[in-house]
């Protein structure tokens, strides 16, 4: 890939996704970029490029975003937050809301919804009680096309055989030739919407639980510090923000307090 | 659901490049199957088919190269065998998790296909990739007649 | 710490050992069920076992409901790895008693999460 196209493509992610790729990533970009050129029609990145160069900001240039800042992801994702949720946070907010009776949950940067759908079943497997409460968890992507196949709820086997426990598979999924289908109860949990963390957020309820799970680390300091910010004002005073594995509010927003449960790092607002 | 050629070619991509790493690029078929050798397994339960797997003796050492994680020459004829007979068992056994009810699959059978069967039955599908520069065929066969003849298609080896 | 392999193919074996050996485990394999026990006779301090479904001798399932018959296997934490997919299957061999199941074909990455999940202690993995 010509460094002339690398840079407008960097140039492009960035102002877009706030996303900032470094020059060693030039073979992702090639990598991701190859099959979306052949898909559109285009002989070669640099067609692609030059094509997005003289046209206006278009439907094309938002998928070679999208391209970029899709990421693989997996049921139960890295488990720990998932067993912190389950043992602790979950048993402690249906506690303090009981006579509210309702929660809500935000997963902002839910690629393809395992991660959803892993606290949706894990909601239904382990807090029947919720069953009449108002529960709602929000997923939401910079990418439509990604929403698009989160909302259908259907995986593929490789999906599937990674991180989901198996009788959840057996309990929650129906098979559907390749593919595995999501039952309606889980799915319906869940609404799906497309945000960008770094535009304009759309009104949102307050939140008990917040997932933003590694997406920080793609972002610079100071979005980062703009990102935590809105969080911190959408969380409730008692609620809970998981971060990825790599990633902490630590020197970029000391309104939160870090606890260590389940092996894992969970955020609270300090009061 | 009606299983078609792409279903066929996506779980072979499975088998053989997301998990092992081989790269696989579709082919039109050869018809010099008689020169290959072929690891089949029987899917049986309402619905009866054989998956039929066919490949030369260099690219049948390939694979097992990679899955033995060996040199060059120095794995076993027994060996080399060995893996050809699980790829066509986690072809069919994944072909038949597509069939929505359940049916029984047999364990894996190697031969030569010298005395193949090449007439298909209606119904069955075939497919070809390039796989480490030589062509890795697939066949779906649906078993019309009873089965205990048809078993025969593939000499026992 | 040691785990087992059952497996009818040597070439699975060698696919599972070559993942399950780096995290710490010592390995022994058997093609098949019957095998299976005299391998877990010989070594009480198993505590792993992947298991294949469709073997000769002694299939998977067989060899499941007879280590679960067994009150000293009670701590060994049984995986199946099989080409069976169909969600039956699945369900039956759960019921029997594995701790969790993965399909063929699968990656490392993949057999790594399914042990996380039932809490296999992995000393030698970062």
């Amino acid at each position: 890939m010509e460094t002339v196209d690398f840079d407008y493509v960097r140039d492009l992610v960035r102002k877009r996704s706030a996303i900032v790729l470094e020059n060693e990533k030039s073979y992702l970009v090639e990598s991701r970029l190859q099959p979306l050129a052949r898909r559109e029609g285009f002989a070669s990145i640099n067609e692609l490029v030059t094509k997005l160069r003289v046209t206006g900001f278009d439907g094309l240039h938002s998928r070679v975003v999208e391209a970029m800042t899709t990421n693989e992801t997996l049921f139960f994702r890295d488990l720990q937050p998932f067993e912190a949720l389950r043992k602790v946070i979950l048993p402690e907010l249906i506690e303090k809301r009981m006579s509210a009776r309702q929660l809500r949950i935000w997963c902002a940067a839910c690629s393809t919804g395992q991660e959803p759908y892993s606290i949706a079943m894990t909601i239904k497997e382990h807090f029947p009680q919720l069953a009449t409460w108002d529960v709602k968890i929000l997923a939401t992507d910079l990418s439509t096309q990604v929403l698009e196949k989160a909302r259908s709820g259907s995986f593929n086997q490789i999906e599937i055989n990674r991180g989901l426990p198996a009788p959840f598979i057996v309990k929650y999924f129906d098979r559907q030739g390749m593919n595995w289908q999501l039952k309606e109860p889980v799915r319906q949990m869940i609404e799906f919407q497309p945000l960008n963390l770094i535009e304009a957020w759309p009104p949102m309820s307050s939140m008990d639980i917040v997932f933003i799970r590694n997406v920080l680390i793609y972002f610079e300091v100071q979005t980062k510090k703009e990102i935590l910010k809105k969080v911190r004002r959408l969380l409730r005073p008692d609620g809970v923000l998981f971060l990825g594995g790599a990633e902490s509010t630590f020197n970029l927003d000391d309104s939160f307090a870090r606890t260590e449960i389940e092996k894992t790092s969970v955020y609270r607002p300090q009061s | 659901m009606q299983f078609d050629e792409q279903m066929l070619q996506q779980i072979t991509i499975d088998v053989c490049q997301s998990m092992l790493g081989l790269e696989l690029l579709p082919m039109s078929p050869g018809n010099d199957m008689a020169h290959q050798l072929v690891a089949s397994v029987e899917i049986r339960g309402t619905r009866h088919t054989i998956v039929e797997v066919f490949a030369d003796d260099q690219l049948m050492a390939s694979i097992a190269e990679v899955m033995f994680a060996s040199d060059r020459g120095s794995l076993s004829e027994e060996e080399i065998r060995d893996a050809f007979c699980e790829i066509a068992n986690m072809i069919g056994g994944n072909v038949k998790g597509t069939y929505g009810e359940e049916a029984n699959l047999s364990l894996p059978v190697f031969g030569s296909a010298q005395d193949w069967i090449e007439t298909l039955p209606q119904g069955s599908l075939r497919t070809t990739f390039k796989c480490c520069g030589h062509p890795l065929t697939i066949i779906l066969r649906e078993v019309a007649a009873p089965s205990a003849e048809l078993v025969g298609s593939v000499t026992s080896a | 710490m040691y785990a087992l392999i059952v497996d009818d193919s040597r070439a699975m074996r060698h696919i599972l050992r070559k993942i399950v050996e780096p995290l710490g485990f010592q390995i022994a394999e058997a093609g098949h069920g019957i095998e299976g026990f005299q391998r877990l006779a010989e070594h009480p301090e198993i505590e792993l076992v992947l298991v294949d479904w469709n073997m000769p001798e002694m299939n998977g399932i067989d060899f499941v409901k007879a280590v679960r018959a067994n009150p000293d296997y009670e701590r060994i934490k049984l995986v199946m790895v099989t080409t069976e997919t169909e969600p039956s299957k699945m369900a039956r061999a759960l019921m029997t008693g594995v701790d969790e199941f993965l399909m063929k074909p699968f990656t490392p990455e993949m057999l790594l999460s399914k042990l996380q999940l039932i809490g296999v202690s992995m000393p030698l993995m970062a």
